[in-house]
């Protein structure tokens, strides 16, 4: 290693352990972080039409994981482990693959107003979801067993995969993806997509245009521990495929020329990105509908708190947005309750301010 | 050290680079100049890597850098582009600590690295600052922090530097400085691979000087043994004069601004 004796101009000492003052600042948000999950987990379990005391809801988790809980549950056991669990960890686990998504493509894209819907899963599996819910007596009838519910999932799932494998083939020549063409291509898909979706909606009838219209709007009320394990399975995966980029997605936020002229494999961290951020927004509203605004502000929330590194952004994003989701399908529950607001509703009511405000404080910051 | 043979570049549809070769030694500073258009971004991008070549190679000692491996090639070569910008709020401290993503460091070796290369480049101060608020010649300084952080840990003898127009956004204290820092280097036995407009900055520090114009390398030779003034008139298609002033070592290249020659332009409409 290079050693030289050359002192700063003005002669200042180090700053004294700057990085690693960075590395501990990084880890408390991320401990902050945690605690808010748990505390938004231990709410949502606690609140609904049925009040159940924070206290003897976790006594009812702890009987059951330690098994003392067994035989006939209490009503409000059941309720908590029948209904209301389950529905809580999906919204945990769609809000952290959400977030984890948002962030990764904010990174991708080198722009913190990006989304998941810019490369066209959002439009896809929304145009997916709408042309199975069309079809669906005709599905229900030739289908083997399925629910309705898990039908739409796959139809959603297929059409965010094939518009984002559109998107990617589009944006690529000769081993090259330009991430603008993605951007001018996502458009374009996201175009065909609503024009799909205009169609079958104007020739729904009237229920059909009732379950288009609510699913478009998004709602976690289907979430079974069944829907819960598989979503689970998958994010897992892309959770994993997705925060171990979190290194490399730095370098990339210098320039993709710089990134390759720090030995970062560009080619191959962008299809990983696109990979695992469309599986994990693809599965997340498969079976929950459409949830905005989750990608797009919690990697900027995440940044207010701990900075930019994606080695806390990423992590960060997963736990802050499975919080804010949690919180805001308890929202859609007791809001107007025994009805429920659809999730889709609750988080565009609480991001679109938001967003108009990060707006505003990025005008002010950019020099015209 | 790093030498380019009969090296070719296409963009788009037009040739940028024809047949443009030379080479450089271990530890010589060598100023790519030409007027815009000339291809000397082009160049620098085919060094390193960035830009596969229609024909002929870029050889980075000895070896064909198309070949090498990323990382490899990473720890063997730095670059500083024009773009300096970076789209969400790093402390400056980070940015130069990406230089060193190509290595595995302890903290305390990272914290030791970026300690002196914000020395030498004169950005200590700035290290805690958000990257977004720095200005242009700042972040430039930062860059070039970032991009010795990257070579810091390997051997400077055996590694290259490629600069494109690293001056570019620099007050006149600033860019002595980061010429004096160039030379320091070089003393080292790094190799440097620099793209300047300013061509009397260029003649200040250069051991070669890469005369580029409509893609062709028309001279590489030391700056003194050119006649400058013809050289650089025929390349910039205006006519220029060198001066000599005082002690300072080299000349001066300034335009001939005549008052014939300015006329065409202050004429005012009657």
């Amino acid at each position: 290693m290079n050693v030289v004796g050359v002192r700063g101009r003005t002669g200042q000492p180090t700053t004294g352990l700057l990085l690693e003052r960075l590395s501990i600042n990084r880890r408390w948000s991320l401990l902050g972080l945690g605690m808010l999950a748990c505390v938004s987990i231990l709410f949502a379990c606690s609140t609904g039409a049925l009040e159940i005391e924070p206290s003897r809801a976790l006594s009812i988790l702890w009987g059951k994981i330690s098994g003392a809980l067994t035989g006939s549950l209490p009503p409000d056991a059941a309720i908590l482990l029948g209904i209301r669990l389950p529905r809580v960890l999906f919204a945990v686990i769609a809000g952290a693959g959400l977030g984890v998504a948002g962030a990764v493509l904010q990174g991708l894209f080198r722009n913190p107003l990006a989304d998941p819907g810019l490369i066209g899963v959002s439009s896809g599996a929304a145009a997916g979801a709408v042309i199975t819910l069309f079809f669906m007596p005709f599905l229900t009838a030739h289908q083997g067993g399925l629910g309705a519910d898990w039908v739409t999932a796959l139809g959603a799932l297929a059409g965010g995969l094939i518009s984002v494998l559109l998107v990617y083939k589009l944006s690529t020549k000769g081993g090259y993806t330009s991430t603008v063409n993605m951007l001018l291509f996502g458009i374009a898909i996201n175009t065909v997509a609503g024009s799909l979706i205009g169609v079958f909606i104007y020739s729904a009838d009237e229920a059909r245009l009732r379950s288009i219209t609510l699913w478009m709007m998004g709602s976690l009320a289907s979430a079974n521990w069944r829907t819960l394990f598989i979503t689970a399975g998958l994010m897992t995966a892309c959770l994993f495929g997705l925060l171990r980029i979190a290194k490399p997605l730095n370098a990339f936020t210098l320039g993709e020329q710089q990134a390759l002229h720090l030995g970062v494999p560009v080619s191959q961290l962008k299809r990983r990105v696109i990979i695992w951020a469309t599986l994990a927004v693809a599965s997340s509203v498969a079976f929950s509908g459409l949830i905005g605004f989750i990608g797009l502000v919690v990697p900027h929330l995440v940044r207010l708190l701990a900075g930019s590194d994606h080695r806390v952004v990423l992590p960060g994003s997963a736990l802050m947005g499975a919080s804010l989701l949690v919180l805001a399908d308890a929202m859609a529950r007791i809001t107007v309750a025994p009805a429920e607001l659809p999730i889709g509703l609750v988080t565009s009511i609480l991001g679109a301010p938001f967003l108009i405000f990060l707006l505003l404080k990025r005008r002010g910051s950019v020099p015209s | 050290m790093i030498c380019t043979s009969r090296l070719s570049v296409i963009v788009g549809r037009q040739k940028i680079l024809k047949e443009v070769s030379f080479d450089v030694h271990h530890g010589e500073l060598a100023c790519v100049i030409g007027p815009n258009g000339a291809g000397k971004s082009t160049l620098i991008r085919a060094m390193s890597g960035d830009l596969k070549p229609c024909e002929g190679e870029v050889m980075l000692a000895g070896d064909p850098i198309q070949r090498l491996a990323l990382g490899h090639l990473a720890r063997r070569r730095a670059v500083v582009t024009q773009d300096t910008s970076v789209p969400f709020s790093f402390r400056a401290a980070e940015v130069i600590a990406l230089g060193l993503t190509p290595w595995s460091l302890s903290h305390s070796e990272a914290e030791d690295i970026i300690s002196l290369v914000s020395d030498l480049t004169d950005v200590r101060h700035l290290l805690d600052r958000d990257i977004q608020t720095l200005s242009g010649g700042e972040r430039q300084r930062v860059q070039l922090a970032r991009a010795l952080a990257q070579l810091w840990p390997g051997e400077l003898t055996e590694q290259a530097l490629l600069l494109d127009e690293p001056l570019s956004a620099l007050d006149m204290g600033q860019q002595s400085r980061t010429l004096a820092l160039l030379q320091k280097l070089r003393e080292r036995e790094l190799t440097i691979i620099c793209v300047m407009h300013d061509l009397n900055a260029a003649l200040s520090c250069a051991d070669r000087l890469l005369v580029l114009k409509d893609g062709a390398l028309i001279a590489d030779e030391h700056p003194r043994r050119l006649d400058l003034p013809l050289l650089l008139s025929q390349t910039f298609e205006t006519p220029l004069e060198q001066v000599s002033h005082g002690s300072r070592e080299t000349p001066i290249i300034v335009p001939v601004t005549t008052h014939r020659s300015l006329t065409p332009t202050l004429k005012t409409a009657p």
